[in-house]
């Protein structure tokens, strides 16, 4: 066996960076993270920003723990509280809050690239799917402990104390396509073909989801740019290869009650495979993940021959154990990549050489470090989210302002470096000089001397459409509802996308039955990524197709009147209180006379519903600062 | 506002003047005016010697040797044991079958099309046929896939989408990828087929729905909202992004928002216009077959119409889909259970329309800078499906598809296959290689054309793809 060198940063074991010490003034003092982006700024010439204002704090701090705007009261009571511990109140009362598994269940699903239905050309639903999604909302509302909950999702129904909730977190293994057609093709070279894509789908997903390595690209050679040989490939399938997709029944379920999860038995040897091609077989290979982690043996001493259960309850212990420097370093990455909008390695489910380098290489390991530290995170998600959000940086404002760039001094060389830079589009690395006027460099904010704005990802927009006007629906669990009708024909199945109302459809937009084929126009609009696809970063786009959806969709109509009704039922006869009212509730803040003054107009003329439509397709509205 | 007076103004309201940043905002700025149309056209990597492309699909695998790729040797041992394995989809492999229609020579080219054709005989001259397409699957379903994105999976951007994010669209009102599903049925999987997959959503295929006024969802204001009222609320809106924006300055992501809904209104002015059909003539619209008793034809021809009007408009990639989902009753080209019945009924919904938007492009001077692209996603096998059967199954070895326009040597038969249709064996071309050389005709170089997506550059063509220098002209 060949050995693997490297000196590719991810695969080191964490470091455990000195926290740089403290400077600014007080608010900056007091977590480590604000050390390191501090000290960051500081080699760069730049300062952070001002403190966000608290209206605007609060919104962007509910949609970011729960996917859902804070309700008036909220915001009031939260403007009102001149208490010292009154974020740390709302950011307690937030992760305590049954939505925070519902807002962060939707980051994980992405990433695992769920789907309710088979895809491929019959498409059929898998009518227990939602079983997996609900146990990944269960496991983040009760802060499972991460190396728990890799463990379950790899092999939950092999562990010594396999539960219900374990079996169906295999639904992870089994969430992408299955190509029915082809499995009931009577040719065996068409079923060889369409196992190994699917066999490439699982260890793709695991190796992408957990350790940020792009596995699947060595099935047909030598990883191109990583140092991952073929045969890691290899070993990785002979961990899953049991696994087959399929209804099954978990531990105290009744005989109804299903999961679509994985249904694993002992599988046949495995061959690395000449160009990834089902009949053209090489050498055997053993059970094992990967090589060029030099402290963190991917080598488990199994016989190729050994039982189906114990490869995988190896391979999960390989990945959820502190010693494996991806396993944190990709999971503390993503959550923070879900609080600042970009992660500090931006390719989040990627840490080889083709992947960014990480903005604050000290940062992520610290907090790597942290996070697997029993008196630190000890695995636990709500810790690290707490952590994050407490932070200065987090709660700077979005707004630019001069203040930001501390040196205005720059040379000619800086000036031609920099020139250099931008023709030639080269990502910026984390190792930036200090002459070189960062605020021209650091247009993306990698070096966070502002919060950046996004807009609403679509399931915060629809479902903050939904809980302004008052309808939302907060059922949790259960089979999701179905917006579409649906026509089958002998196998085939047709999703037409409809709109219909009724508590049902009111729910929050994660209880949307996943259907391949059963696409959503208004979600589409706004990048709800395609559900076969590993989506770590969602694309954020602005067309016109979105603002069409946005001005004449049906459903955001009914949400707008509906608002409009609630508003004049809260606020009595007075136009100017109705109009106040609403401004709170969409913008978590008083109108300006001009503003007033324009919309008090426009809902006598033409009616409050107008008004909340404005609001509703308005820019404030639609972004989070 | 020129843009240096937006500048000052921007930055003075919010922080005060100070050139300090200004840098920084230029480059913003340059954003946001990248961003001012997200079809915004941008400029190939070659000389373009096509601007669009109108991608006819024919779903459910049309059988190769019994439309453009004749073989009298089928003739000579019909009913015979093939000699050759066939590891067919319902592996009931029969007898060799002769086609059972006739084949003439056409056109100055003398190329060979079938009976069934007879109106894409009358234009084999402007054809290029590659007669030597192989697939990697003989599952509807990934070879589909294969063929529009260049995998067997789920879920990567379609050829379409890839177009879109190459080189944007000549026209900033539609949009830069439409799709047409045929009247009678989506096909399988639906969207998935157009998706823009990992590509950013504006990529995305916009399918048409057949036959309504409105055929974007979302396109119409709402019946119950007066112009009047809905005049009124854009006012404000306007009014309150443009406060909103001068209080944010630097962020182009406001621009480019207030910029999408000035694009939405002229969608909603220009979309009706599009598939407003009054003004087409009569005699183009019976030329189509618009008028044709049978209602898929005329629903496929309607699409065929409306593909020259959005190539017109400089609409860069039209896709139109002849042929629904698989299973019965058949509405695709899978001629398992009777060919001849199958073929009948399909080629009858196909073939006119087809024809005659070849020769209204041609006559209007957009064939010269429109690629046309027939393909379908497999042919079909030689032998009967069992012994005795009146039907082919699916075949991934040997097939057919043709283009047409800018850029290709008309009346052309490139690549063959064998004596009896079974494998192509002159020339051999993948899906790929016909995606490279689309790209090619566009001008772009198809190895260039990536978007990194979890550590890998992506590319229509995966790791694959050769330019198919034999058809160009």
């Amino acid at each position: 066996m060949t050995t693997v060198t490297t000196n590719l940063w991810s695969l080191r074991p964490l470091q455990h960076p000195a926290i740089p010490p403290a400077s600014g003034p007080p608010e900056w003092r007091n977590n480590p993270i604000d050390a390191f982006v501090a000290n960051k700024l500081r080699q760069n010439g730049l300062q952070h920003a001002p403190p966000a204002d608290r209206g605007t704090l609060l919104r962007r701090l509910s949609f970011d723990l729960i996917g859902l705007p804070p309700t008036a009261e909220e915001t009031a009571a939260f403007l009102r509280d001149s208490n010292d511990d009154a974020y740390e109140r709302a950011v307690d009362r937030l992760l305590a809050s049954s939505h925070h598994g519902e807002r962060w269940a939707r980051h994980w699903l992405d990433v695992v690239r769920f789907g309710e239905s088979q895809g491929f050309e019959y498409d059929r639903i898998r009518e227990h799917a939602w079983r997996y999604r609900d146990y990944v909302i269960q496991a983040f509302n009760d802060d499972k402990p991460y190396d728990r909950f890799i463990r379950e999702q790899l092999a939950g129904d092999v562990l010594p104390e396999a539960n219900a909730g374990s079996v169906i977190a295999t639904g992870f293994l089994v969430a992408g396509p299955w190509d029915q057609a082809g499995h009931s093709s009577a040719s065996a070279s068409v079923r060889a073909m369409v196992r190994e894509a699917e066999l490439e789908d699982i260890v793709g997903t695991v190796a992408q989801t957990f350790l940020g390595v792009t596995l699947n690209c060595a099935r047909c050679h030598n990883h191109k740019f990583d140092p991952i040989p073929q045969r890691d490939y290899y070993r990785v399938k002979a961990v899953f290869q049991g696994v087959n997709q399929g209804d099954r029944h978990f531990p105290g379920g009744s005989t109804n009650d299903w999961s679509y999860a994985a249904n694993a038995s002992q599988p046949e040897a495995t061959f690395i495979l000449n160009r990834g091609e089902p009949d053209k077989s090489k050498e055997q290979v053993t059970p094992g993940a990967l090589e060029a982690l030099a402290t963190h043996s991917g080598e488990f001493g199994l016989a190729a021959d050994s039982p189906e259960g114990e490869r995988r309850r190896r391979f999960a212990d390989w990945v959820a154990s502190p010693e494996n420097p991806l396993t944190a370093r990709v999971i503390v990455n993503r959550v923070w990549q879900h609080h600042f909008g970009r992660g500090i390695v931006a390719t989040p489910n990627d840490f080889g050489k083709m992947g960014e380098a990480p903005s604050h290489p000290e940062l992520l390991d610290w907090l790597a470090a942290w996070f697997v530290a029993p008196d630190g995170g000890n695995w636990s998600l709500k810790r690290l989210h707490k952590l994050i959000v407490m932070s200065a940086a987090y709660r700077q404002s979005s707004v630019i302002c001069e203040s930001v760039i501390s040196e205005p001094v720059i040379s000619k060389t800086a000036e031609r470096a920099r020139t250099r830079r931008l023709n030639t589009d080269l990502p910026i690395t984390g190792s930036l000089t200090t002459d070189l006027r960062a605020q021209q460099r650091d247009a993306d904010n990698r070096l966070l001397w502002r919060f950046t704005p996004h807009r609403l990802e679509a399931e915060e927009l629809r479902d903050a459409l939904l809980a302004l006007s008052g309808e939302l629906n907060p059922q949790m669990g259960g089979p999701g509802f179905r917006p579409f009708r649906h026509v089958t024909n002998g196998g085939q199945n047709e999703y037409f996308a409809s709109d219909p109302a009724g508590a049902e459809f009111n729910r929050r937009t994660i209880y949307r039955i996943s259907v391949h084929s059963a696409r959503d126009p208004l979600l589409d609009s706004l990048d709800c990524p395609e559900f076969s696809t590993r989506t770590p970063v969602r694309a954020n786009t602005t067309t016109p197709l979105q603002a069409l959806s946005l001005m004449n969709d049906s459903f955001v109509q009914r949400k707008a009147a509906k608002l409009a009704e609630r508003v004049q039922h809260e606020a009595g006869p007075d136009l100017k209180r109705q109009v106040k009212q609403l401004w709170f509730l969409a913008l978590d803040r008083e109108p300006k006379p001009t503003e007033l003054r324009d919309a008090v107009k426009l809902a006598r003329e033409q009616g409050m519903a107008s008004t909340a439509w404005v609001l509703l397709n308005s820019n404030e509205f639609v972004f989070v600062r | 506002m020129n843009s240096l007076n937006r500048r000052d103004f921007l930055f003075r309201s919010a922080c005060g003047f100070g050139g300090v940043a200004l840098g920084w905002l230029c480059k913003e700025e340059a954003r946001a005016a990248a961003l001012a149309s997200p079809y915004a056209p941008k400029p190939a990597m070659f000389p373009a010697r096509a601007k669009r492309v109108i991608h006819i699909c024919a779903l459910g695998g049309v059988s190769h040797v019994d439309t453009f790729d004749y073989k009298p040797e089928l003739e000579r041992r019909h009913g015979q044991d093939s000699g050759r394995k066939f590891d067919t989809f319902f592996s009931q492999p029969g007898r060799l079958l002769k086609s059972p229609f006739a084949f003439r020579q056409y056109g100055a080219s003398g190329r060979w099309v079938s009976d069934l054709l007879p109106h894409l005989a009358g234009c084999v001259d402007d054809l290029t046929f590659i007669h030597s397409m192989h697939s990697k699957s003989s599952n509807h379903t990934p070879a589909t896939f294969l063929m529009n994105s260049g995998f067997t999976f789920n879920g990567f951007p379609s050829a379409g989408a890839w177009v879109s994010y190459g080189l944007g669209s000549e026209n900033q009102n539609l949009p830069a990828y439409v799709v047409l599903p045929d009247p009678r049925q989506l096909p399988a999987g639906g969207s998935i087929n157009w998706t823009n997959g990992f590509l950013p959503a504006v990529h995305q295929g916009v399918a048409f729905r057949s036959g309504e006024r409105d055929p974007i969802p979302d396109l119409a204001t709402p019946s119950d909202i007066s112009p009047a009222r809905r005049e009124a609320s854009v006012r404000l809106l306007e009014k309150l992004n443009a406060a909103d924006a001068a209080t944010h300055p630097g962020d182009s992501a406001l621009a480019a928002r207030i910029r999408a809904y000035e694009l939405a209104a002229q969608m909603q002015l220009r979309v009706p216009e599009l598939v407003e059909l009054s003004r087409e003539t009569a005699a183009t619209k019976s030329a189509y077959g618009l008028d044709h008793p049978n209602a898929a034809t005329a629903g496929f021809a309607r699409n065929c119409l409306l593909a020259r009007r959005l190539s017109e408009r400089g609409v860069r990639f039209v896709q139109i889909f002849n042929g629904g989902q698989f299973g019965s009753p058949r509405i695709n080209w899978d001629g398992h259970e009777d060919i001849v019945e199958n073929h009948r009924k399909q080629a009858l919904t196909m073939d006119q329309p087809v024809a005659a938007l070849l020769r209204d492009l041609k006559q209007r001077g957009l064939l010269d800078e429109t690629v046309v692209l027939w393909t379908t996603e497999f042919g079909r096998t030689p032998i009967t499906q069992g012994i005795d059967g009146k039907g082919r199954d699916h075949h991934q070895h040997g097939f057919t598809i043709w283009a047409a326009g800018a850029g290709l040597k008309p009346g052309l038969a490139f690549g063959a296959t064998d004596e009896i249709g079974y494998d192509a064996v002159e020339n051999p071309v993948e899906f790929y290689d016909v995606h490279a050389t689309l790209l090619r005709l566009l001008g772009v170089e198809h190895t260039k054309l990536v978007f990194r997506h979890n550590g890998v550059d992506r590319r229509l063509t995966d790791v694959h793809g050769e330019v198919i220098q034999g058809i160009l002209a």
